[in-house]
């Protein structure tokens, strides 16, 4: 019955797209035709084990459509990064690398990789401490399910919107996050937004509430694989728990944690809606790491060509350390299986 | 302008300004958010020179437009209202509204793109006008045509208040008009009147003279108004506010306007040297800034920050005004168009009554070292509405149609009665209702600020526009940068005016 | 599962740290919620009355917060004069839309790249974990010009595929782990059954629903949009496989578990 199936429709769609115009009749007998040659095939192929071809074509649609929309936009990029690519209504026109130049000397820019190394940094600190301390706390306990369900929440939201919630509750007018600092001492006047120095540490904050709860979730899934008897041999060895923690769970999660950081790392780079939302890279640029840069030159100032230039530096600084990641889990340290194809 | 500031949408104020960040952002990000329904239909029946009004009107029966705007209220009350504009015309328009950085992405993307989804555009003078006016049709070929119909009141200079329709509709070269004035937003200073009162004598007796708002009112005298506001909260008294705040918020645009109008009041001090405001450049030659009376000025605005509310680094237009309106400042700049939030009870703590409101503070005399005269500084920002060069003739004539309706003398008046409106027009004001709203007790909030307003600020000599430049959007951000960094006191003002002077030599290959 | 019951034995110490845990799980939970907490609350706040703060340092005033007359005049202008059931279903669609697409197609992708080696496969697969990590501020101009190339700006289809730009990656690294789990021999025996070599390719596909992927990185398909999984991530806790993985599980558990590169399969399990 697949058979039939399967043939019938490939074949008729075959003849009828190909084909010079043909009459009604006609195209009746090449359906027939094509229908009967393809019944008429060995019935053992389709059920044989698939050679490499078949592979290749179930790849193939997802491959095209990555392709168009990353590969086009990718030289375009390039294309864009060296002309001159303006407001104004001149062609645009090849400009001797300008574009590159004028980074070397572009100080926002150097700021921005500074910023977004801060910012990096501190949220992976944060994240990855709170989140592993988290997880360990959570696995097995009894509540496991519906705290892990009550952390998930932020996550659950747009950044966008996390993005307002906090803005509402920074204000210095009407937040009451804003207010219980205060109240605590922790704040004078200025909010946490309106001071260059503590805007970047309110954004880190906001990404952290967000996003820890993401390498829980995947510190967990480590943690279930811990395995019990390597655990119980350590401590038949007289190791307590921290040390156990240390010798036999930290290695055994270690390829997880590098996911979350790969993951972490590759979302500071590409999200900056909480950081528009809430500043918009001020005050006094305090907040403007690179991503929120590149935004202004390309959609504020419409210098195209600049901003790609600069999008391309992101993005080979991005797939490096995707890269970096990638050897990092193929390396000795991280133990392989041995029959893995 | 910036935001909204009508009062039925201000009462959402939290929500809405929620919304609009949430569009912009996700505008940014998300490569769907530009998704908007658009789509045109022309259609045509051609009028003569002799055809009657009506024929002239109904020629493009049956069109579809689409118009990007900004979130300012005559777009809020026309969209609300367009059906006298379809039963007049017949042509259907739709009204697309956004936050000002949003407008800017997706107009500049439409018209970099040659193409035309938005046919009109709103062409706020500087932001968007500045960097795009290549892409705009040249009215003045509309203007003089005699199958399209006119407005009674005229379109050329005369029609609109003083350098209104320089501002928004003329850049770089004379003779080409690439947009009409629509609302706009003019600085003013918000005042606690009752506060004023009933301070006045202890600031008498402190400083020897009275605490009053008027014309001659000096920047010096603001900053002592100001100080004197903090030293009695400090003073453990509770009730009162801070004396004064501006906008150094995330907005770069209304940062820039803040110091242009302290520059501007003394000296008469602007960006670069023989360059025509009002006409812009395309090549402005290397800035001013850095020179003596910059630094003075950026030191001097440093020192009123330092008394004025704490808190200004994170205040754009919007949340200032709602600090305003909590009665936690005593005095703001602000722009007309707010009045109407100001007077509305339901939201302001300073409303009925309370408040006064002035021109621009004076100049003062011992701030001035460049020899030049004292003014009023006063600048604004004109919202035009402008045609799409990308769209068809025949749409870009339709379009002609809705720029003229949407700025005529009916339709601003009723968008004053209706939520607040900013009108462009002179004939406008000349309508006895609009005369007899100028006092209170009012209908129209806004008519309030129009004595200040347009009766003296937009004149010469102490309008200033700032500098049409090409790249103004990227100038707006640099000084509002260098000016929050010295208000944040991670830089001298010799330090910000340097750093202003190099970038923007360095951005315009000096 | 693991660690947990490994026996423990109770000390003051012990005490001491279970009753800090209890402290820092309570704080945590507060910290997570109350924005959401304070958001909720406001939706049913008047405009002034969600403005409305305490003077600084007045403890009592904490119950300011509660002080308000309930409105749902929000709720109603939202669905009455805004159309947010119109977005709301606009979102729903693209969402669902994006995920099918990104599931249908990745889950071809993944299934062939777990089944076959070729030179330059492990190059292939960075690339498409790639394509992810461009920053989305730099593609939007290009992405727009297709977009509008393709007659797609301003339509739900075009949405759909903005989506999918960011979800497919994800799906394919994700599904390959899965697909990696599931061993040969069951399709064999399926086709040895007579079933096509397409059929046997669904046949294994339901494994994935008894969790052997039930996986931490599903849920990180889901910043900004809906996850590319057709599991919601609430769910997406770790749970003992069933049988058949089960054993390859415990295998390869026992065999020294930390094993993931991407060449294999990823941890997702």
């Amino acid at each position: 019955m697949a058979v039939t199936m399967a043939g019938g429709g490939a074949g008729g769609g075959r003849s009828i797209g190909g084909g010079a115009p043909v009459t009604a009749g006609k195209q009746h007998l090449l359906e027939m035709r094509e229908g009967a040659r393809i019944i008429s095939q060995p019935p053992g192929r389709l059920n044989t084990p698939p050679s490499r071809a078949y592979y290749f074509y179930l790849m193939l649609p997802a491959i095209i459509v990555l392709a168009c929309i990353t590969l086009y936009p990718f030289f375009w990029l390039v294309w864009m990064s060296l002309h001159d690519v303006d407001v104004g209504a001149a062609a645009d026109k090849w400009n001797d690398f300008a574009n590159w130049i004028r980074l070397t000397r572009d100080r926002k820019f150097h700021d921005g990789w500074w910023l977004l190394l801060q910012y990096s940094a501190m949220c992976m600190v944060l994240q990855i401490g709170l989140g592993v301390l988290l997880a360990v706390i959570l696995n097995g306990s009894r509540l496991e399910k519906l705290l892990v369900t009550i952390f998930l929440m932020p996550m659950m939201m747009a950044p966008v919107v996390a993005g307002l919630v906090w803005y509402y509750l920074y204000n210095s007018t009407f937040g009451w996050y804003h207010w219980l600092m205060q109240s605590a001492g922790i704040l004078g006047e200025r909010s946490i937004l309106g001071d260059p120095s503590t805007a970047m540490l309110g954004i880190v904050i906001v990404d952290t509430w967000q996003w820890t709860p993401l390498i829980t979730l995947i510190v967990l899934a480590g943690l279930k694989r811990v395995p019990r008897d390597q655990l119980e041999a350590n401590m038949v060895d007289g190791a307590g728990e921290i040390r156990n923690f240390f010798q036999i769970t930290l290695p055994n999660i270690y390829p997880f944690l590098l996911i979350a950081i790969l993951l972490r790392f590759m979302d500071n780079f590409r999200f900056i809606d909480h950081i528009l939302v809430l500043t918009g890279g001020g005050p006094a640029d305090s907040t403007k790491i690179l991503p929120t840069y590149l935004f202004d030159v390309s959609f504020q100032f419409f210098k195209l060509g600049r901003g790609a230039a600069i999008a391309l530096t992101l993005l080979a600084v991005t797939i490096v350390l995707g890269l970096i990641l990638v050897r990092v889990f193929q390396s000795p340290t991280a133990q392989t299986r041995p029959e893995d194809s | 302008m910036f935001y909204t500031p009508k009062n039925a949408l201000f009462r959402r104020v939290g929500r809405r300004k929620f919304l609009e960040l949430g569009g912009g952002a996700a505008t940014a990000l998300g490569a769907g958010s530009i998704a908007v329904g658009l789509n045109s239909v022309v259609t045509r029946r051609p009028a003569y020179a002799q055809s009657s009004e009506e024929a002239k009107w109904r020629q493009f029966e049956g069109t579809k437009l689409v118009f990007m705007s900004e979130n300012t209220p005559p777009s809020f009350a026309i969209r609300e209202n367009l059906q006298p504009f379809y039963d007049l015309t017949g042509i259907e328009v739709e009204i697309l509204t956004d936050d000002l950085p949003v407008v800017q992405q997706k107009v500049g993307i439409d018209l970099r793109g040659g193409s035309a989804d938005f046919h009109l555009n709103y062409v706020q003078d500087k932001p968007i006008g500045s960097p795009f006016a290549d892409f705009y049709v040249d009215l003045t070929k509309f203007m003089a045509d005699d199958t399209l119909p006119q407005d009674p009141d005229g379109s050329g200079e005369d029609a609109w208040f003083e350098n209104f329709l320089y501002a928004c509709g003329v850049y770089y070269d004379e003779g080409r008009i690439v947009a009409f004035p629509y609302d706009c937003a003019v600085a003013c200073t918000f005042y606690r009147q009752d506060l004023f009162e009933q301070l006045s004598k202890d600031f008498e007796a402190e400083h020897g003279y009275r605490m009053e708002f008027n014309a001659d009112t000096t920047w010096q005298n603001v900053q002592d108004f100001a100080a004197f506001f903090k030293k009695l909260r400090e003073g453990g008294r509770e009730d009162i506010p801070y004396g004064y705040a501006q906008h150094q918020g995330s907005f770069a645009w209304t940062t820039q306007l803040d110091i242009q109008r302290l520059l501007f009041a003394n000296g008469r001090w602007t960006d670069f040297e023989g360059v025509d405001d009002k006409l812009g450049s395309r090549e402005p030659g290397p800035t001013r800034w850095g020179d003596e009376q910059s630094v003075l000025i950026m030191q001097k605005f440093k020192d009123q920050a330092d008394v004025s509310h704490p808190d200004n680094l994170a205040n754009a237009t919007l949340e200032l005004n709602t600090l305003y309106q909590a009665g936690q400042i005593a005095m703001q700049v602000q722009y007309h168009e707010f009045a109407a939030s100001i007077e509305d009870e339901t939201t302001s703590r300073a409303a009925g009554g309370k408040t006064g409101y002035g021109v621009c503070p004076l100049g003062a005399a011992d701030w001035i070292v460049n020899g030049g005269e004292a003014v009023n500084g006063c600048n604004c920002g004109i919202g035009g509405i402008g045609i799409n060069a990308g769209a068809s003739e025949e749409l870009q004539r339709a379009a002609y149609l809705f720029a003229i309706w949407s700025t005529s003398k009916n339709t601003q008046f009723n968008v004053l009665k209706g939520v607040g409106g900013t009108p462009t027009r002179k004939a406008v004001l000349e309508i006895p209702e609009v005369q007899a709203a100028r006092q209170r007790p009012t209908t129209m909030p806004n008519a309030l600020t129009f004595e200040p307003v347009y009766d003296y600020g937009i004149r010469d000599p102490h309008f200033v526009l700032g500098p049409k430049i090409p790249e103004a959007n990227e100038y707006h951000k640099i000084v509002a940068t260098e000016v929050q960094r010295c208000v944040a006191g991670q830089a001298t003002a010799e330090e910000a005016c340097e750093e202003i002077r190099w970038q923007l030599d360095d951005l315009h290959g000096h | 599962m693991a660690s947990s019951d490994v026996v423990r034995y109770r000390s003051p110490l012990r005490t001491l740290v279970n009753v800090l845990v209890a402290i820092f799980l309570v704080i945590y939970v507060i910290w997570t919620v109350l924005p959401l907490f304070v958001m909720f609350v406001s939706s049913f706040k008047d405009l002034l009355e969600a403005f409305k703060l305490p003077t600084v340092g007045d403890w009592s005033g904490i119950t300011l917060f509660f002080d308000f007359t309930p409105t749902v005049k929000h709720y109603r202008s939202l669905f009455l004069d805004h159309n947010f059931s119109v977005y709301l279903f606009n979102s729903i669609v693209a969402s669902a839309g994006s995920a099918l697409i990104s599931v249908v197609l990745g889950a071809m992708c993944a299934y062939s790249l777990s089944r076959i080696s070729f030179r330059g496969k492990q190059d292939l697969f960075f690339w498409i974990i790639s394509t992810r990590m461009a920053p989305v501020v730099a593609v939007m101009v290009p992405l727009y010009a297709i977009f509008r190339g393709a007659g797609l700006v301003g339509t739900i289809p075009g949405l759909i595929l903005a989506y999918t730009t960011f979800n497919l990656p994800f799906a394919i690294w994700m599904l390959k782990g899965f697909f990696d789990n599931v061993p040969y021999a069951i399709e064999e025996a399926q086709m040895c059954d007579g079933a096509t070599r397409f059929r046997a390719f669904l046949s294994i596909l339901p494994w994935w629903r008894r969790g052997s992927g039930r996986s931490s990185c599903s849920a990180s398909c889901l910043p900004g949009t809906i996850s590319s999984s057709p599991r919601s991530s609430a769910r997406a806790v770790p749970r003992p496989c069933p049988s058949p993985p089960r054993s390859w599980c415990s295998r390869r558990t026992s065999s020294g578990a930390a094993s993931w590169r991407p060449g294999s399969s990823p941890p997702c399990r």
